[in-house]
């Protein structure tokens, strides 16, 4: 199953602005359920876009407390999926553009690559596990706007209408990025080996 | 055969992006174009591999520091609303509050008065004082009257 199946809960508007309301009256669970829905969807952007799982959960504990401080506000102009990425993009933006990518160490067990897939055998899981690690460490490379846009695609599973909302930029320039990200990858790994 | 493709299109393909003119135009491209083919089979692998990443579950302990968070904010909040409810502000404060207002009431008030006035000084006709000029064999108590006419024009 693709991980965009995990990480993006079908949600209607109503339903969110419900969530909203409930947050704004009062209910503290709410926000649980937010939390509950929303935070590997969060933890998952953070750690892409930072590349480092430590700086990813201060990352997503900031995101979640500006989408806390936020959500009295929130009036359903946009499903809460994509004003959640907003938040956690914009927030990744400032905190990595002001520290820089945390690029080193690319070969240790800092890659959480989940666990090893029992149809295949050792030899296979340690090839595909390598194999992972080096995707991740390529996408950690890319230029910030291509890694967001194929990020917010290929690992969230969002579609170009809703990338185009979190990025606030238009549908073809999607196309653009992702296109273009997606190429610079196919380079790298195939210069790879 | 036409020149080869861009990315920005084997990849819009790739997410069935395309509209129909422009699919049949990629799909017929490809068959031809060996080199673009390579191009699209590896865009294939590179989207291939990233769908494979596996979704991270977030760390509990990131779980319980939001909790502990959000618990403590809501604490604050909800003082914040019991002392508001309590009559939370202090005399001084009310008493400021109601002297500020009653200022602001007072100077908009004498705005009000000044703009009537001077609307109904701008709607009366123009008067000009006419003074008879004084003889000797008039009486002398004719001296101080003034006689008003309203101006020619």
């Amino acid at each position: 199953m693709a991980a965009s199946q995990v990480l993006t809960p079908g949600l209607t508007t109503a339903h969110d602005t419900d969530l909203a309301d409930r947050h704004r009256w009062g209910d503290e669970s709410a926000f649980q359920e937010l939390y509950d829905r929303f935070s590997p969807m969060v933890y998952n952007l953070c750690l892409r876009l930072s590349g480092d799982p430590t700086l990813a959960q201060d990352l997503s504990q900031e995101v979640f407390l500006r989408v806390f401080k936020g959500l009295p506000r929130y009036r359903g102009g946009s499903s809460l999926k994509t004003w959640i990425y907003r938040i956690a993009l914009n927030h990744c933006r400032g905190r990595l553009g002001r520290r820089g990518l945390q690029l080193a160490d690319w070969s240790t067990a800092q890659w959480d690559l989940g666990p090893p897939d029992p149809a295949r055998g050792p030899e296979e899981n340690l090839l595909a596990a390598d194999r992972g690690r080096r995707v991740a460490a390529a996408l950690v490379g890319l230029p910030a706007r291509f890694r967001e846009a194929v990020v917010l695609r290929d690992l969230e599973g969002l579609t170009y209408e809703e990338i185009a909302a979190v990025l606030r930029v238009r549908a073809g320039t999607v196309r653009s990025r992702i296109a273009r990200g997606r190429d610079r990858l196919r380079v790298l790994l195939e210069a790879d080996g | 055969m036409s020149a080869h493709l861009a990315a920005e299109r084997l990849s819009a393909y790739l997410d069935s992006e395309l509209d129909p003119s422009e699919l049949r135009l990629v799909e017929e491209h490809v068959l031809e174009c060996p080199r673009c083919q390579h191009r699209l089979q590896g865009l294939r692998r590179v989207v291939d591999e990233l769908q494979r990443m596996p979704s991270m579950r977030a760390p509990a302990i990131l779980g319980r520091a939001i909790d502990r968070n959000a618990k403590a904010r809501w604490r604050a909040h909800r003082e914040a609303a019991f002392r508001g409810s309590r009559g939370g502000r202090s005399g001084f404060e009310n008493l400021q509050s109601v002297v500020y207002l009653g200022a602001a009431l007072l100077v908009a008030l004498s705005i009000l008065v000044l703009l009537a006035l001077h609307a109904s000084s701008r709607g009366r006709p123009e008067q000009t004082l006419v003074v008879p000029p004084l003889t000797g064999a008039e009486p002398a108590a004719d001296v101080d009257r003034v006689v008003v006419e309203p101006a020619a024009d």
